[in-house]
């Protein structure tokens, strides 16, 4: 299948765009993404919103008829990666955090590229661009991902400059 | 004549600093008045710096402007209306739609104030005629 290919055990997977953005649905991955890359569709992945009826409704609400909209939680993410994603070069996957895709990989299942392109700041995590603020559980399993194969690069917007995690972490 | 009102803008960059601050150089200086911008907190965080203003201030009606329908600030204040019910959240936030706000913030109705303050925000855009 085009876009999916194994190594070291993973289902390696090649989407438009996987981004890791704790805003999750909004202005710039609706406006400025999307539009950007002509998507077709944008899979959420989060267990919290997917669980929550009323959360679901309010970022379906917000995407344009065109842009074809999942939202699942992280086991039935993976099944659907697994399984044969629907337009794996028009479509943008969105999770909240490293963490996710941490679950993802322990499913089997790794994006061949992140593009993490917000994490605010919150108490304990320290500043590393204006985007980016990460604490040392998220630094660490950014850095397990990269050792496992990913690349990944940090772009909050489609004319940002784009940095890769070796820069931002040294 | 409207109850207590406490008023939030929430919006993206300098934003909301910067409508009220053109609001102030129109009508003068506001009271009860709240600016948020969304650049680096993370939502968590800025919902929390919100309740917390919530929960100071006297029982009455809460307004929320925000920017974009569907942004980060929307989704915001779209969820703190969950637990604060009776905030009144609208979109799509400009400098006519906040004078007449402003201005009649303790003249009118409330349900009556927002139904104004809405439609004169459409009201402002306009195409001029061909002279």
């Amino acid at each position: 299948m085009s876009g999916y290919h194994k190594t070291a055990g993973y289902l390696n997977m090649d989407v438009q765009l996987f981004r890791i953005d704790d805003r999750l649905i909004h202005g710039q991955v609706v406006l400025g993404w999307a539009k950007y890359l002509e998507s077709r569709s944008i899979v959420l992945c989060d267990d919290a919103v997917a669980d929550n009826e009323w959360e679901r409704e309010l970022y379906l609400s917000c995407v344009p008829a065109d842009l074809e909209t999942l939202i699942l939680n992280i086991e039935q993410a993976s099944e659907y990666l697994h399984n044969g994603i629907k337009y794996p070069d028009r479509t943008i996957v969105l999770v909240k955090s490293p963490g996710e895709v941490v679950l993802l990989a322990e499913m089997g299942f790794l994006p061949s590229k992140i593009n993490v392109g917000g994490i605010h700041f919150a108490e304990d995590r320290k500043r590393y661009l204006s985007y980016l603020f990460m604490n040392d559980s998220e630094v660490a399993q950014l850095k397990a991902l990269a050792e496992k194969g990913c690349r990944i690069t940090c772009q909050d917007v489609p004319t940002g400059k784009k940095h890769t995690l070796e820069e931002i972490l040294r | 004549m409207s109850d207590y009102c406490q008023t939030f803008i929430i919006a993206h960059s300098n934003l909301a600093k910067a409508l009220l601050s053109s609001v102030e150089k129109i009508l003068g200086k506001q009271e009860d008045t709240y600016i948020y911008s969304n650049e680096h907190d993370s939502m968590t965080v800025l919902a929390e710096k919100i309740e917390t203003q919530i929960k100071n201030a006297k029982a009455g009606q809460i307004v929320c402007f925000t920017d974009l329908k569907g942004g980060s600030c929307w989704t915001l204040a779209s969820m703190l209306k969950r637990k604060f019910r009776q905030m009144t959240v609208i979109s799509g936030v400009n400098l006519p739609m906040l004078t007449t706000y402003f201005n009649n913030r303790h003249r009118m109705a409330f349900s009556e104030l927002i139904d104004k303050t809405i439609s004169d925000g459409c009201r402002g855009i306009t195409k001029l005629q061909d002279i």
